[in-house]
């Protein structure tokens, strides 16, 4: 770096120029716009003072980006029709000379750069919208305007005359990318670089801020005071540098504050004194880690609905809005242009975003400060594509020639309650478009012991089934006979009692192993009749019993509609946790008083697993995720109840 | 912080319950009729016709 120093030919004192490609300096001591060409330099005029504003650098702010350290060097405030902002002079790895672009709360870095391609030199080739190439690389030109630059300040690398008019055509890329093509005297220059966040580019030594950094806090609150053209009220900046408009609270006009000559925009609407934010104009709350300033406030409307808007201010982190409907809240930034939408569906920082709809959304009511010149009935065609938490929106504004995407991410109202020490409805009314489906969430955060459990079960079902098979123990066969029917008077009291009659039994039989499930199947010969039998399984040793009943019934025939049937010849029943030992079964039977006789038989076996275990346990690790996942459906379907012309079951993962 | 503590012991009682329940030949259904009782035997046999 080769810095040049010089006298300053109107006062004399000290000019330095450190950039190599600087020409133009205005005198820190009496503002003279210097020239400089070769060793000497020349004196062009005075340049005007620059307005005071809230930004956080100053010439000597030092920073980094992409490794490599920068430090600015001078300023221009350029300024068009509906605002201005500041285009800070960066001397790059102190050999190249670059910009820092701070607008609408955006920060943007540029180089200039040359390109292969020869471009128009008219305004009236770049429209909005269109596509070009700038050394191969396809960009949209966003931003068409005539700008001016009233005052400026440090070194700059081309003589910036406040009365000189350029035009600044303003282009985006998807990948974030930032260009400016400046069209003056029939040349076109081409910047081209990126948008940046203010953290990641490191700064030193920048500005105290007035009202926010501790030792300039005696300001707080009141940086910069305008009188209102209409009724002569103090009306206090909270964003000077930044606002464009502001409305009086005095008397309601909206003003224009871009410009030393304060000016009314839009008269004072009797609506607009009824507007009650719910966050007061000029309280400050910490969201996300950042301080914020209410500085602003908007309600909208479209043809279904009405919201609120507040517009959050921080020196360092620019602008950032809180959307509010029916107690649902939003936390909004702009973001660089999203690419060019050919579907209903925008892939954008690892998030699918899905149309939601599109509505011309009007502003009914404006309060406090903000950084474009807003009016009432100002009109603006807003898309919302949505991700939940996440929202991405597009607003066209139609008489400026420009659109701007933002990104905002829903807000639990008592967040917001607790930032800015207010009272709020705990949640909202109904299903708000990026609303988290609670439900969803909770299916996400239980799916993955759901389907270990899942899996444990299956694997513990077929684990038993193969290493528990069933024995055969033992089998019998019987007969069933109608016992004869005995007539009263053929019993003589004087008779001896009958022998009692063996029940039909099977031989013994162990059941080796643990505790365990004994099995009986029952077979007999029922023909449209059927045998009911009364089961004991008995421990030989303890005589304790385990008794069943099982019974076996089959029915056929033939009706109108042909054969039927009902039943079977076997039925089987389940004894559980057997204990070991040996046994022996007992089957006394019952039958249809109309059979006569039948054979029988019984078969036993030990092991096995029970299947409505399983069942019983799958039901129960099943039901809550079921229900998750209804309540899931609902939510969603609610949320896509009022979506533009979306089928978002089509598409829903 | 364990989220949806309720579900997760209903998951690990389910798997524990039916690893019990197949090693020793439990029914569920039987458990729910029998509570107190890990047979499910209702008495002692008092040999033929005891009834």
């Amino acid at each position: 770096m080769s810095v040049r120093v010089f006298d300053c030919p109107q006062c004399g004192a000290p000019v330095t120029l450190r950039a190599s490609t600087a020409v133009f300096a205005v005198c820190e001591h009496c503002r003279s716009m210097v020239v400089v060409r070769g060793s000497s330099a020349e004196v062009t005029g005075v340049m005007a003072v620059l307005p005071p504003d809230l930004s956080p650098f100053q010439i000597g702010t030092r920073g980094e980006w992409q490794g490599r350290g920068f430090e600015i060097v001078g300023r221009v405030r350029v300024d068009w029709e509906e605002g201005t902002w500041n285009e800070w002079c960066i001397l790059y790895d102190a050999t190249k000379t670059g910009w820092l672009a701070e607008a609408q709360g955006l920060l943007m870095i540029s180089f200039a750069t040359e390109v292969a391609e020869k471009l128009p030199t008219s305004i009236r080739d770049y429209l909005h919208g269109k596509q070009m190439r700038l050394n191969g690389t396809l960009w949209t030109v966003s931003d068409v305007k005539n700008v001016t630059h009233p005052a400026s300040e440090g070194e700059l690398p081309f003589v910036a005359p406040p009365q000189q008019t350029r035009t600044s055509v303003d282009l985006m890329n998807p990948g974030g990318g930032f260009a400016t093509i400046e069209l003056a005297d029939d040349q076109a220059e081409v910047y081209i670089g990126e948008y940046v966040d203010f953290d990641e580019l490191k700064f030193a030594n920048l500005r105290p801020v007035p009202g926010w950094n501790a030792e300039v806090a005696q300001e707080k609150g009141r940086t910069t005071a305008l009188t209102c053209p209409s009724c002569g009220g103090a009306v206090q900046l909270r964003a000077a540098g930044y606002s464009m408009s502001a409305v009086c609270g005095s008397c309601g006009v909206v003003i224009d504050t871009s410009r030393p000559e304060v000016q009314v925009i839009q008269n004072a609407d009797i609506a607009n004194r009824t507007l009650a934010p719910l966050l007061p104009i000029g309280q400050r709350g910490k969201l996300f880690g950042t301080d914020y300033e209410v500085i602003g406030f908007v309600t909208r409307e479209d043809r279904e609905s009405h919201w609120s808007e507040y517009l959050l201010f921080n020196p360092w982190q620019g602008f950032r809005w809180l959307v509010t409907f029916e107690g649902h809240w939003s936390f909004i930034e702009r973001v660089p242009t999203i690419s060019d939408l050919t579907s209903n569906v925008i892939e954008w920082k690892e998030h699918v975003y899905k149309f939601y709809a599109k509505n011309m959304a009007t502003v009914t009511g404006v309060l406090g400060e903000f950084y474009w010149k807003v009016r009432r009935g100002e009109r603006a065609e807003v898309c919302d594509y949505v991700a939940p938490p996440h929202i991405l929106s597009k607003e066209v504004y139609p008489g400026l020639n420009e659109f701007a995407w933002s990104h905002g991410i829903y807000v639990e109202p008592r967040l917001i309650a607790e930032a800015f020490g207010v009272k709020l409805p705990s949640s909202g009314w109904g299903v708000y478009l990026n609303q988290p489906n609670p439900y969803g969430l909770h299916w996400n955060e239980i799916r993955l012991p759901f389907f270990a459990a899942l899996c444990a079960l299956i694997f513990l079902q077929a684990y038993f089934v193969q290493n528990r098979p069933e024995v055969e123990l033992t089998s019998a066969h019987f007969q069933y006979q109608r016992p004869p029917a005995i007539p009263a008077a053929t019993t003589l009291p004087s008779a001896p009692p009958a022998e009692p009659t063996p029940l039909p039994s099977t031989p013994h039989f162990t059941v080796t192993g643990a505790d365990q499930r004994v099995t009986i199947e029952v077979a007999a010969n029922v023909n449209n009749s059927w045998l009911d039998l009364d089961l004991d399984l008995v421990n030989v040793k303890t005589n304790a019993s385990y008794p069943a009943e099982v019974e076996v019934s089959y029915y056929y025939g033939s009706d109108s509609d042909g054969p039927w049937s009902e039943g079977a010849q076997t039925a089987t029943v389940s004894l559980p946790a057997i204990p070991p030992g040996e046994y022996f079964l007992t089957a006394e039977p019952t039958a249809d008083p109309q059979l006569w006789s039948t054979e029988y038989s019984v078969h036993v076996t030990r092991g096995g697993v029970y299947a409505s275990n399983l069942i019983v346990m799958l039901a129960a690790v099943l039901f809550y995720p079921a229900m998750l996942l209804w309540r899931r459906h609902t939510f969603e379907q609610e949320r896509w109840g009022d979506a533009h012309g979306y089928a978002w079951q089509t598409t829903d993962t | 912080m364990i989220r949806h503590p309720l579900y997760l012991g209903i998951c690990l009682l389910a798997v524990a319950y039916l690893g019990t329940a197949n090693s020793r030949g439990w029914s569920f259904w039987h458990t729910l009729g029998h509570p107190f009782s890990s047979s499910g035997h209702s008495g002692y046999y008092g040999g033929f016709n005891h009834k």
